[in-house]
């Protein structure tokens, strides 16, 4: 049982702030977690929104309408998969090094493309209304 | 140990509920790939998604479950979780872009 009271000390370069030498405060790891974890879900609503546009609105505007929405739904929840593990990575890495936190890409990039999305839905909707 | 009292905004619980939460959104997303509608993806393609699905909520759940050691643990042995994350973020990432790949090909 000599193992398990000797400190854990195999991936000790993570989880220390590199300039005070102190342990990182465990609540922004969780918290890091936690935010990797809702782009997660983010990627699960829009993968969601993208198989609904496609299956289960076949009246929705054309054909290419609903093919090009599903596609952009698609798209943006590649980019949440992705973009979520990369920050994860690097918040852990500034958090460790002492270093600030740099605004990321991916909010932006999400919600320009369902702001798009949203505006090309609203236009065929008000379309087939008024028309 | 230290007692759930001090810990402020109980993180330990509220990370350990947003792993339950999120492998419930992959298995309700396989179950939404498997309602049957006119215009859905082939049968295999509809099922195959489902599979991935089932696979990528596995991972989420013994990640989380591997993960849940945080309720216990005393803050300067608290890591972060990069087998977790790794192995959710990737398997994440393959189901988005076989969705993507589902929908440019029977979409």
């Amino acid at each position: 049982m000599t193992e398990e009271q000797s400190p854990r000390n195999d991936d000790a370069g993570a989880d220390f702030d590199s300039l005070t030498g102190a342990p990182l405060d465990y609540r922004f790891t969780l918290a890091n977690e936690r935010t990797f974890l809702a782009w997660m879900r983010t990627c699960l609503a829009l993968m969601a929104a993208a198989v609904a546009v496609i299956q289960f609105a076949p009246d929705l505007g054309s054909d290419e309408f609903r093919e090009l929405s599903g596609l952009l739904f698609a798209l943006l929840a590649v980019a949440a998969a992705a973009g979520g593990l990369v920050r994860w990575l690097l918040v852990q890495r500034a958090m460790s090094a002492g270093h600030h936190l740099k605004r990321g890409l991916l909010p932006v990039v999400v919600a320009v493309g369902l702001v798009l999305v949203g505006l090309a839905l609203a236009a065929v909707l008000s379309g087939e209304l008024l028309g | 140990m230290r007692s759930r009292a001090l810990d402020p905004g109980l993180q330990r619980e509220r990370t350990t509920l947003a792993w339950t939460r999120t492998t419930l959104g992959i298995i309700g997303n396989g179950v939404l790939v498997l309602v049957r509608h006119e215009r859905a993806f082939p049968l295999g393609v509809s099922a195959a998604l489902a599979c991935m699905c089932l696979v990528v909520a596995g991972v989420a759940l013994v990640a989380g479950l591997r993960r849940s050691h945080i309720e216990q643990q005393a803050d300067e042995r608290l890591r972060a979780a990069i087998v977790p994350v790794l192995a959710l973020g990737s398997s994440m990432l393959i189901l988005a872009s076989a969705v993507l790949a589902a929908i440019v090909v029977y979409g």
